[in-house]
């Protein structure tokens, strides 16, 4: 059990929620409501909601791995509320410059 | 009485008219091929007792399309001489002076004169505008900020805030801010966002400077400050340990340096620095745009930050409505993105840009320290996308370039690579903490000691934020898309006499091209040229443009009147034929 219980250890934790872009679709509810049917429609919270406008928002499901997947899924079948759910990107100060490129 | 002794007269005083009228709008640049004769005179009764104007051609004029078709051929323009071509059409004798753009030369003209042709030009409808040039003295505008003059001593770099003062031998690149400050200072009132990692208000260069802004980082770990999207701008640090980067499945996994901690960047409050560090107080450093004032939004925190946050808050900084957040009491005018990523422009930036330009806003964009192809925001449509060069207005090695470009400004360069010195740095406001804040401190130009000089397509970016700023101070009503224009318009041409041995920059093939190293700029890679700030703000004072293209029209019009007055002069002349066939019969009749 012992030895069970270190190899769980070893194990890197499970990959969190990816972040989310979604864009509503039109006719779908807005502001809380929004977010209320996409924690319905995905089946686990919204544990992050990032509006952008009226009908964009970032977002993070209580989610990990496969459960992630599924979840995502789901959103996407429903095209009465969702126009569009993609990967969020990161962007970011441009990296410093390696100093043998800066003569 | 015979009524047609009356009406012949008039008649043949609107064709005059007319044709008087057409002539003026004779193509310039036909008459500009005529033979120089008249021009020689005017040149020599005007040796001495001249004045000197300054003429503004009308877009689409003959003169200008063919200096644009030249230089879209790769050619040098050639200087403008349309002296003899006004000289010619308003009967007042003139000599060119010098050029100031493909479509503004300098005429000169007998000081008795100046009214006369004043008067003309105003109603001349393929000039724009003309006006008395004026002689200007030196302008003494020389902040007394302490880093601002050359004579540092290390950490500082020696020439101190080199690239704000006016281009030299030495340093062609340096941006002219100097010009621009003897027109203006700034207004306060035009506000620039800094979208970035937030900034530290208690820097004393800073301090008056900034309005309250807003965090729209809304992830907790990322925003490294407890929570998530709230209104404190500050920035609490954005370090990353080497064992975050290294934490597989970790939220920071990927995000430092291999090998040792990454330390906070103060970005924000670098790139605040160069916008508005407060100017002329006896303190550090100068800002490019001396009364501006910066809204900071921090999107950036730990490992960056996510396009939805980023978007949001672009269309906060420009007065837009974003969901659970308050509106801004202080719109801004101008939004620098010193920040991006090597993608193609998402359907999230380029709605959120399209939205503020909309608003009449202005959004500035670093293009990257990659060396490849032009990142995303900067890649947008209607972004003012800034490379970076070296002091002397080659490409400097780690710049991102390509068509996207808009033009290039100072990023910081080192030339001794093996020093310990970087000689031409950019110099601004920073913090001394290396993960939560500490002291207010200034940028260095030493390697040593752990410094950190100033390098990179970010802080050029803000060079020409603050340019827009300037610009919008003294012309309020520039569009985005005229403040593009004047600004590219005005942008010193990339200089000819770099090292032959250094490559010319190529368009890259994306991303994954080989980085280019230093380059001679071109304007497929570049921009259109190297930023002017002194030229850029001259230009932005030029009156706007009343309606679109009315050059176009107004040409029309002239050609439809010289057909119209060709058509009556035929008449009369056959009139005239018939009329002295009359009298001749009318003498023979007599003489039988």
């Amino acid at each position: 059990m012992a030895g069970a219980a270190l190899a769980a250890c070893a194990q890197p934790p499970p990959a969190p929620s990816p972040r989310l872009l979604l864009t509503a679709a039109p006719g779908a509810p807005g502001g809380e409501a929004l977010r209320a049917a996409v924690a319905a429609r995905a089946g686990v919270a919204v544990v992050l909601w990032a509006p952008v406008d009226a009908r964009t928002a970032g977002l993070r499901l209580a989610c990990s791995g496969a459960a992630c997947d599924e979840a995502i899924a789901r959103l996407r079948a429903d095209t009465a509320l969702v126009a569009a759910l993609v990967a969020d990107e990161l962007g970011r100060v441009p990296p410093p410059p390696a100093r043998d490129a800066a003569r | 009485m015979d009524r047609s002794f009356f009406r012949c007269p008039d008649a043949r005083g609107l064709a005059a008219a007319l044709l008087g009228l057409a002539v003026l709008a004779w193509p310039a640049a036909a008459v500009e091929r005529a033979p120089a004769r008249a021009a020689g005179a005017a040149a020599a009764t005007l040796a001495t007792g001249t004045e000197r104007v300054v003429v503004r051609w009308r877009a689409g004029v003959g003169p200008a399309r063919e200096r644009i078709a030249q230089a879209a051929g790769g050619e040098a323009a050639a200087p403008l001489r349309m002296a003899r071509t006004l000289t010619l059409r308003h009967g007042i004798a003139l000599a060119d002076g010098a050029s100031v753009d493909a479509r503004t030369q300098v005429v000169r003209v007998a000081a008795g004169n100046v009214a006369a042709l004043l008067a003309r030009l105003a109603i001349d409808p393929e000039v724009e505008w003309a006006e008395v040039d004026q002689r200007q003295r030196i302008a003494r505008v020389v902040p007394n900020d302490p880093f601002y003059g050359a004579g540092q001593t290390p950490p500082m770099p020696a020439l101190g805030q080199w690239f704000l003062r006016a281009p030299t031998v030495d340093a062609p690149a340096a941006i002219d801010a100097v010009a621009a400050w003897a027109r203006t200072r700034g207004d306060a009132g035009i506000v620039v966002a800094v979208l970035d990692t937030g900034v530290r208000f208690d820097h004393p260069d800073l301090a008056d400077k900034l309005l309250l802004g807003y965090d729209f980082v809304s992830d907790p770990a990322t925003a490294n400050d407890d929570g998530g999207r709230d209104d404190d701008a500050s920035d609490p640090g954005d370090w990353i340990m080497q064992a975050e980067h290294e934490a597989v499945n970790g939220p920071f996994a990927g995000c430092g340096l291999t090998g040792r901690d990454l330390g906070s960047s103060w970005h924000g409050t670098q790139v605040a620095g160069l916008i508005a560090a407060a100017t002329d107080n006896a303190i550090g450093v100068a800002g490019a745009g001396w009364h501006l004032r910066v809204l900071p939004v921090r999107v950036l925190g730990k490992c960056g930050g996510w396009s939805a946050d980023i978007a949001a808050g672009i269309r906060w900084a420009a007065g837009l409505d974003v969901p659970d957040v308050p509106r801004n009491p202080h719109p801004a005018r101008v939004i620098n993105l010193s920040l991006g990523s090597q993608a193609t422009c998402s359907r999230t930036y380029a709605d959120a840009i399209a939205a503020v330009r909309a608003a009449g806003v202005v959004v500035v964009a670093a293009a990257g320290n990659q060396g490849v192809a032009v990142n995303q925001p900067a890649n947008c449509p209607g972004v003012i996308a800034v490379a970076g060069v070296r002091h002397v207005g080659t490409k400097v090695g780690y710049s991102s370039l390509g068509p996207q470009v808009a033009l290039a400004a100072p990023a910081g360069n080192c030339v001794d690579l093996a020093g310990p010195l970087c000689r031409y740095p950019l110099v601004t406001t920073s913090n001394t903490g290396t993960t939560v804040p500490a002291g207010p401190t200034y940028t260095a130009g030493d390697f040593l000691h752990g410094g950190t000089p100033t390098l990179g397509t970010s802080f050029a970016s803000p060079l020409v934020a603050a340019a827009a700023g300037l610009m919008l101070s003294v012309q309020p009503g520039l569009t985005p898309d005229e403040l593009a224009h004047r600004l590219r318009s005005s942008a010193r041409p990339f200089p000819t006499t770099a090292d032959p041995g250094v490559p010319a920059c190529r368009v890259p093939a994306g991303f994954g091209d080989v980085e280019q190293l230093e380059c001679r700029c071109t304007t497929d890679t570049c921009g259109a040229g190297l930023l002017d700030v002194g030229a850029a703000v001259a230009r932005a004072a030029e009156p706007l443009p009343v309606g679109g293209g009315g050059g176009g029209s107004l040409t029309f019009g002239w050609a439809l009147g010289l057909a119209l007055a060709s058509l009556l002069l035929r008449l009369l002349d056959r009139r005239d034929l018939a009329g002295r066939g009359s009298v001749g019969r009318r003498r023979r009749r007599a003489g039988r």
